[in-house]
């Protein structure tokens, strides 16, 4: 086991990429009631808006990252208003079916506009640093730093900023938030625009690693909702812990029984959870809205 | 809740069978370009899928084809002064609509002789109705199947996973000389039947010794984690088994980055190609595969093909367009010889006795299936070039 500093930099790349993904999943969820079908498109955004700024406007890594979010914020700010919000108070059904459609949408504007090729995104981070014996590229460390300090402002911000309160308040309860005057449908789309915003972040983080293909937010959204469901659904600190523990599970898993029983053991995880406490490790029960 | 999780299963499901279908559709440059010329030409058929899933090697089949009968009838054409006309026909990867074109062109458009075949299901819905009837050169299409209970009319150009495993494991064997191999593999039918083709082929003592062998999910992208495994076995050779090309170009990349650089660098053959050069990157440097053909094999005929197609095209050709061309260069020769276009018995007899001249090198056919080793390539400078120690 002389490869176990290894495994903790793999796990942490891994853990730390579910969790950033997970957070804006659940959040949409904890707040807006709302199961967002298109997260992972958005999370293809955040690499394709990359690639297109690099390819085509010659912007660099960075400034590439920063225009391709205040777009898909942009972008997500839109759609809710005009999908999302006109339908959030009908039936749950509604809003569901609206996100499964624009995940359809975005991901066949993506295949149209740029084809089923892999494309690759430039970073400046290309260096590797070997500790030892353990190596992990610079753009892994950007990764794990940056997703880090993001769990860290993001429960600062729901702690303590007004507006994450009132976010807690509607989430906790939404008709008493609405009877003390709080603009709910105004917290629905700050709400909706912050978890979109998380998405396309772990997008443009992973891309230099994975190339950005267009199918790859159907594949990371399986992973995200069983990082959401074994948390907790909603819950915050459920989505760190539950993206940590399927990271580091897979990460072990993978080097003792091999990596073909990766997924076997993430899922196996996620039953014994649910078996033990059904409502995710930081869920509680909802009452019925 | 309960409802709404079976919704999303449901939901989960379908948008997986969404996104497996999603290809482009371009390309619609069917049908023929004929002018019912009679006795002055001869007609061959290319069947093949022009849209749909396996649109770009249809197009890139049908580029050889084109190539290689214009450079035909520009010298005067076959059996004394007649021109090669192509009835190209779009399959859409449909073994129905395969089956269908097949009877149109054997029965209304009177063609002499039908190539193309891209996918193994069209080849197979297809070569009973061309039985004793018709030359049929199947292109592409590798199931093992297509060539059993053949007539012997049927030929094929490309080789199967077999052939290529058994002349590239060998060499890796004898030429490479690796003491221990660790495989990085996909878990699919293919990845299974390359890991058992590995085993069967280094079955004796002084064959490479396979100290892991790890799997992974199509969906997966992080491959550090089985990498990190492989690594601390300290194989002399890493073999990378995948055939989709952001899975090789990722699987290489990342093993470079975990400090695999003193290892030697496999993947597995038929699968290397510039778009995974492009991708890999640095990664991508030094690692060893094989195919059937490589655009700088040096030979007379090769050179000719490469420029001619490049003026004609614009860009270099590669295993696919190769192959298209291969079909209907050796179907004009062999009736030439022939000294007709409908003698089949003749035309087959000939084609299955001579040793051909093709830019991959000598073609020979055995019971109908084009035999030859696989070249064995490097990637170098971010160049695909063949190996040489």
């Amino acid at each position: 086991m002389e490869f176990v500093g290894q495994l903790l930099v793999n796990g942490s790349v891994i853990g730390v990429t579910y969790v950033v993904f997970a957070l804006g999943l659940t959040l949409i969820f904890g707040i807006l009631g709302l199961i967002n079908f298109a997260h992972g498109e958005f999370y293809m955004l955040g690499a394709y808006g990359s690639f297109v700024l690099q390819q085509q406007f010659g912007l660099g890594y960075i400034t590439s990252a920063i225009t391709t979010i205040i777009f898909v914020l942009l972008l997500a700010f839109i759609i809710e208003k005009y999908t999302i919000s006109p339908l959030i108070d009908t039936d749950h059904l509604n809003s569901l079916l609206a996100t499964f459609a624009i995940s359809i949408i975005i991901l066949n504007i993506i295949v149209i506009a740029y084809g089923n090729t892999p494309r690759q995104i430039e970073t400046p981070f290309t260096g590797v640093l070997a500790i030892g014996d353990v190596y992990i590229t610079y753009q892994r460390l950007i990764l794990i730093v940056v997703g880090v300090v993001i769990i860290l402002l993001l429960n600062l911000f729901i702690k303590r900023s007004k507006l994450g309160k009132l976010m807690r308040a509607v989430s906790q309860n939404r008709m008493g938030a609405m009877v003390t005057g709080i603009p709910i449908k105004r917290i629905y789309t700050a709400t909706f625009v912050l978890g979109i915003g998380l998405a396309t972040i772990s997008g443009i983080l992973i891309g230099p690693i994975t190339y950005a293909t267009p199918t790859m937010g159907s594949s990371a959204i399986l992973k995200g909702f069983v990082v959401v469901i074994l948390g907790g659904l909603g819950s915050i600190p459920g989505a760190i812990i539950g993206g940590f523990l399927l990271g580091f599970g897979e990460t072990v898993a993978s080097v003792i029984l091999g990596n073909s029983w990766k997924d076997v053991v993430s899922y196996l995880i996620l039953i014994i959870v649910l078996l033990i406490k059904p409502e995710g490790i930081f869920g509680y029960k909802r009452r019925a809205q | 809740m309960r409802k709404i999780f079976m919704i999303l299963l449901t939901m989960m499901f379908i948008l997986g069978a969404c996104s497996q279908g999603s290809s482009g559709d371009n390309g619609n440059n069917g049908s023929s370009e004929s002018n019912d010329g009679g006795g002055d030409t001869v007609k061959i058929g290319v069947v093949a899928p022009l849209t749909g899933p396996a649109a770009l090697y249809g197009e890139q089949v049908e580029a050889g084809a084109k190539l290689a009968a214009k450079l035909i009838n520009e010298e005067g054409g076959i059996l004394g002064g007649k021109q090669i006309e192509l009835v190209i026909e779009d399959d859409q990867s449909k073994p129905e609509v395969g089956l269908s074109k097949y009877k149109e062109l054997i029965e209304v458009k009177n063609v002499d002789a039908i190539t193309g075949g891209v996918n193994s299901s069209v080849s197979m819905a297809t070569k009973d109705i061309a039985k004793d009837r018709i030359l049929n050169i199947v292109t592409i299409s590798k199931a093992p199947e297509i060539m059993a209970d053949r007539d012997n009319y049927r030929f094929r150009l490309n080789s199967t996973n077999d052939m290529d495993g058994e002349s590239f494991h060998k060499f890796i064997s004898e030429t490479l000389q690796p003491k221990t191999v660790a495989v990085i593999v996909e878990n699919t039918d293919y990845g299974q039947a390359e890991i058992e083709a590995l085993r069967r082929n280094w079955s004796s003592e002084n064959d490479p010794e396979i100290v892991g062998v790890e799997f992974f999910e199509l969906e997966d992208t992080d491959y550090t984690n089985p990498l990190t495994k492989l690594k601390s076995l300290n194989a002399d050779a890493l073999y990378v088994v995948g055939a989709a090309i952001e899975i090789n170009s990722a699987v290489f990349s990342q093993a470079h980055q975990l400090g695999f650089n003193d290892t030697m660098k496999i993947l597995s053959p038929g699968n290397i190609n510039m778009e995974v050069v492009k991708l890999a990157g640095e990664g991508g440097e030094g690692v060893i595969s094989a195919d059937l053909y490589q655009n700088s094999i040096d030979n007379e005929m090769n050179k000719m093909f490469v420029e001619k197609f490049e003026q004609e095209y614009g860009y270099l050709p590669e295993k696919m367009e190769l192959l298209g061309f291969e079909s209907i260069w050796l179907t004009a020769k062999a009736m030439d010889q022939a000294g007709s276009a409908n003698d089949y018995d003749k035309i087959a007899e000939i084609l299955s006795s001579n040793n051909w001249e093709s830019p991959r090198g000598e073609v020979v056919f055995e019971n109908g299936q084009a035999q030859g080793e696989v070249l064995p390539l490097v990637i170098k400078n971010g160049e695909i070039v063949p190996y040489e120690q």
